[in-house]
């Protein structure tokens, strides 16, 4: 009987650890794109148009659903229209540095690539994210971008995206930190900004009140 | 003259010769009986020194002829029985006569097990991994389920209904097992999945489950490739019996509030309970038969987890004389329940996920309805004593129907149908002291339609898998401590109709008795698995996107294991068994589900050259009354993805089992039970891409315990399952249940 009751005491030491927690809450906020639209529109190659917004670059139209849980993607987008503003809701907090307007070209799933691209900006925890850019049909962005090497430096800006408010897109963001490396990607990705000292914590979350 | 003279000579000279020879030689010929003094069949008699002997028939009789003159010692043996000699004087034309009486010394826990060499042979002796769990711990854990059998066996891993033994299974989405299920010998895997039904089994009319680890495909065939789960169901007894059990509890609401405020009845206790039924007896004095009806429902432990189970089983046995034996089991369960397949993230477990994007939306519940019917004849003879041949059929059928929102069964066409039907023929063969020969040929028919398979044609969807096949297996016993046993199967599998698989299964199986009770062991063998039609044909985006992969050919492995067996008693009244095994499992081919950018979906394909190499050891342990009752195991695993130079994913790298028993105080006795598995080192990333933090695979460990009071012929039993409340998974993206309360009561009469 002792034993037994010692082999129960020693087992329930080994059970202190309890396992599985709910992750700390993912900080979400929104996003409204303003989208104006120029050149002309495709006549028989549009089958979806969406805005959508990657934490990573994509390499190709694949990358684009590597992750489909990180993607944020719009309802679909009015077409023959001069322009139209998006808001999409419950968007994780963090660096959005691929985002804009893609087109889904035939009727395959997945045979989309992006028209026009947005500049790189920060959903923060409870705020609305005003982005907005222009998707000119007669000068798409070359997809797949091109590689990190190529990326522009210290503007925040790669070769190819057309950036309607860069001042916006990195006011959230300027000076958050000199370089960072964006998780989950293929490969990791530097950019670098002019101020040294971040205004606030990356590490830090807040809940969407 | 001359000539035809010579000539009649030398024919009556061939005429008398063998009279001649006959009559320079003797005999030894004698009974062979227990000490209550029953006939003994099939013990071995030998001449020391000599290869003459016999074999005992049904009536203990041997003779052993053809014996030159002289002095001989005469030997008679058998597992489970002290040898005994005894000198004996062979005279020209005589017939010497010499009885035994043997003790039995039968070890404890040395049962009779038949999955290894597909005849009865002793535990002690078998040249595998064997693990036996027998009624006692069926009842000790009152156990309900399959899966709860075999959660504490060392070296099974489950992965939700999912048998995984010795990593030989990651996660499937439970399409296709590596393990063969056996009821009775016979195949029982379910036709529409080839997936293992571990509810619709009679439970308490188990007589012991036998699970073989390593391939086991130079006997059994496909599904083989990781081990056989053999169940064997109780014979009718002499006596009436009969027994009702029945149970309730309820899950517990989750620790954490974060889990339980996304569902609105995550702050309830959610409640399980049934009942079972059982009753066997003598029909005249040559029959019998036993029934089983059980019935659970469970409201399940997460949103969308209700289930209904109702089971019926039917064994009748006709034994018309001794040598002659009928059996026929039938079975049918009917299932309806809300399956969660995966859920809505990390902080919402109890909600099933969905997934839209664009026109594609999938959900992570599903509900059906099931039946499954079984039935499954057998005949046997035994002629001559040292000859028997058995004809075995099978048909198991599946019926699996959507459910309308209201409750109400989708028409049959929306789900899936199923039949597997087919028969085998087996010879055992003594062919004379310690030499067996085993041979047979199997064939059986797998039909399935289903509505989330590629259409064969535009109209039609179903799909079916011909195999036939014909095994033969050799044994010999050298020494008396010596035995080899060597086994041969080839399989041939219609795929389609210009395709067939074809494969030839051997196995070397080597046991040596050190002493009576130890037994060192080592063993070869190759095991493969066809695919399942669900891994080929499955066309579905409804749940998650999964495309068919027409061109998957069977997976291939290739087993080495030595290992060492004690079952040397540590005192008279405290028996103990100890195994050690060490194992090498090559794989080719492994089919892994796999997300192809192509497709955009699953798919399964051939992808991997895999080696699982390891260790286990497990010690039993318990007095001679069963009061105290100790079980150890461990398995050390390295699974390997050769392809990939990376460890398998979804595979444990340590398991650990213990469980004791001991009488408290009076009626009380209480038990705990201890399961351990190391977090996978890798898991699959593809998963977690459609579905929220699904690589989050923790380690498992889990505490049951129980507390039982038993007073003549009732019994009732608390138990708490994951009794430390730890949360974990057990496939990705599925809690595994919460810390869940039992009371559950058995009165046998």
């Amino acid at each position: 009987m002792r034993r037994f009751v010692l082999l129960v005491l020693l087992l329930t030491s080994a059970g202190c650890d309890h396992g599985l927690e709910p992750p700390d809450a993912v900080s979400v906020g929104a996003i409204r794109a303003s989208i104006t639209y120029t050149g002309a529109w495709p006549s028989d190659s549009l089958f979806d148009l969406r805005f959508f917004a990657l934490p990573f670059v994509p390499q190709d139209t694949l990358d684009l659903f590597r992750d489909i849980n990180v993607l944020v993607f719009s309802d679909r987008l009015a077409y023959n229209v001069d322009s139209a503003t998006v808001f999409v809701d419950s968007v994780t907090a963090q660096i959005y540095v691929y985002s804009g307007v893609a087109q889904n070209f035939s009727e395959r799933l997945l045979d989309w690539r992006p028209v026009g691209l947005a500049p790189l900006y920060q959903v923060r925890p409870g705020e609305v994210t005003e982005v907005s850019f222009v998707v000119d049909f007669d000068n798409l962005p070359p997809f797949p971008p091109p590689p990190p090497g190529n990326a522009g430096k210290g503007e925040g800006v790669r070769e190819g995206f057309r950036i309607s408010n860069v001042e916006q897109g990195l006011q959230n963001i300027e000076g958050a930190v000199r370089s960072f490396n964006i998780q989950n990607s293929l490969f990791d990705i530097r950019y670098s900004f002019p101020s040294p000292s971040p205004p606030f914590p990356l590490s830090e979350k807040r809940d969407v009140p | 003259m001359k000539t035809p003279f010579r000539h009649i000579v030398i024919i009556i000279l061939s005429a008398l010769a063998p009279g001649l020879a006959v009559a320079q030689t003797g005999s030894v010929a004698g009974t062979v009986r227990d000490e209550a003094g029953a006939p003994l069949p099939g013990i071995n008699v030998v001449l020391a020194g000599t290869t003459l002997g016999d074999a005992t028939d049904l009536n203990g009789r041997y003779q052993i002829r053809q014996i030159p003159p002289g002095a001989y010692t005469v030997q008679a043996s058998a597992i489970g029985f002290q040898t005994e000699q005894q000198p004996a004087t062979v005279e020209a034309g005589g017939t010497a006569t010499v009885d035994f009486v043997l003790q039995d010394v039968t070890l404890r826990g040395d049962e009779v097990v038949v999955t290894a060499a597909r005849r009865a042979q002793r535990f002690s002796e078998t040249p595998v991994s064997i693990n036996l769990v027998t009624p006692r711990e069926l009842e000790t854990r009152n156990i309900l389920a399959l899966d709860e059998a075999l959660r504490y066996v060392p070296g099974v891993q489950m992965a939700d209904n999912q048998v995984n033994i010795r990593g030989s299974s990651g996660f499937t989405f439970n399409t296709g097992s590596r393990v063969l299920l056996l009821l009775d010998g016979l195949p029982l895997l379910r036709p529409d999945q080839e997936g293992i039904p571990h509810n619709a089994l009679p439970i308490s009319q188990i007589e012991r489950i036998e699970v073989v680890k390593g391939p086991g495909s130079a006997l059994y065939g496909s599904g083989a490739l990781g081990g056989v789960i053999n169940i064997i169901t109780k014979d009718y007894p002499d006596k009436p019996e009969a027994a009702i059990q029945l149970f309730g509890g309820a899950y517990e609401p989750v620790r954490h509030e974060v889990w339980r405020e996304q569902w609105a009845e995550g702050d309830e206790p959610r409640r399980f309970g049934g009942g079972a039924f059982t009753f066997a007896s003598k029909l005249g004095r040559k029959a019998g038969f036993w029934i089983n009806a059980a019935y659970r429902e469970d409201e399940g432990f997460t949103n969308f987890r209700t289930e209904r189970d109702l089971d019926a089983f039917l064994k009748f046995g006709l034994r018309p004389s001794n040598t002659i034996r009928f059996d026929l089991l039938g079975g049918w369960t009917f299932r309806k329940s809300d399956s969660f397949l995966y859920w809505n993230g990390a902080r919402d477990v109890l909600n099933p996920g969905e997934l839209i994007f664009g026109d594609f939306r999938a959900t992570g519940t599903n509900d059906n309805q099931i039946n499954l019917f079984s039935l499954m004849p057998s005949f046997s003879h035994v002629v001559g004593g040292n000859f028997f041949y058995s004809i075995k059929g099978r048909l198991i059928g599946a019926v699996i129907q959507p459910l309308e929102d209201d409750g109400t069964p989708k028409p049959v066409e929306n789900g899936t149908t199923g039949i597997r039907y087919g028969g085998e023929i087996q010879a055992n063969w003594m062919i004379g002291p310690g030499r067996h020969v085993t041979a047979g040929v199997t064939s059986e028919q797998l039909l399935t339609e289903s509505s989330f398979f590629q259409p064969d044609t535009v109209d039609a969807t179903a799909r079916s898998q011909p195999e036939r096949a014909a095994f033969l297996q050799v044994e010999q016993r050298f020494f008396d401590r010596l035995n080899v046993m060597a086994g041969l199967r080839y399989d041939t599998y219609e795929i389609d109709t210009t395709d067939v698989e074809r494969k030839l299964s051997p196995k070397l199986n080597v046991s040596y008795r050190l002493v009576e009770g130890l037994t060192l062991r080592a063993a070869y063998g190759q095991g493969f698995r066809v695919p399942s039609l669900g891994e080929r044909f499955v066309n579905d985006r409804a749940f998650l996107p999964i495309v068919p992969n027409l061109d998957l050919r069977p997976e291939i492995s290739t087993s080495y294991e030595i290992g060492l067996r004690s079952l040397i008693p540590a005192s008279k009244r405290l028996r103990t068994q100890v195994d050690v095994a060490i194992f090498l499992n090559n794989y080719r081919r492994l089919v892994e589900p796999t997300f192809v950018g192509e497709e955009q979906a699953f798919q399964f394909i051939n992808l991997i050259k895999a080696r699982i190499r390891g260790l286990e050891a497990s010690f039993d342990a318990g007095t001679d009354d069963d009061r105290w009752l100790l079980s150890l195991g461990y398995t050390l695993l390295d699974a390997d993805d050769l392809t990939a130079d990376e460890p398998l994913i979804f595979r444990s790298r340590h398991l650990f089992k213990a469980g004791v028993t001991a009488p408290l105080f009076g009626l009380f006795s209480a038990g705990l039970d201890f399961r351990y598995a190391s977090a996978p080192e890798r898991v699959d990333n593809d998963f977690s891409r459609f579905v929220a933090d699904a690589q989050l695979i923790n380690a498992r460990k889990v505490f049951d315990a129980r507390l039982v009071a038993q007073w003549r012929h009732l019994r009732l039993a608390f138990l708490v399952d994951n009794a430390f409340e730890y949360y974990y998974v057990e496939r990705p993206a599925i809690l595994a249940p919460p810390r869940h309360f039992t009371l559950q009561m058995q009165a046998n009469f």
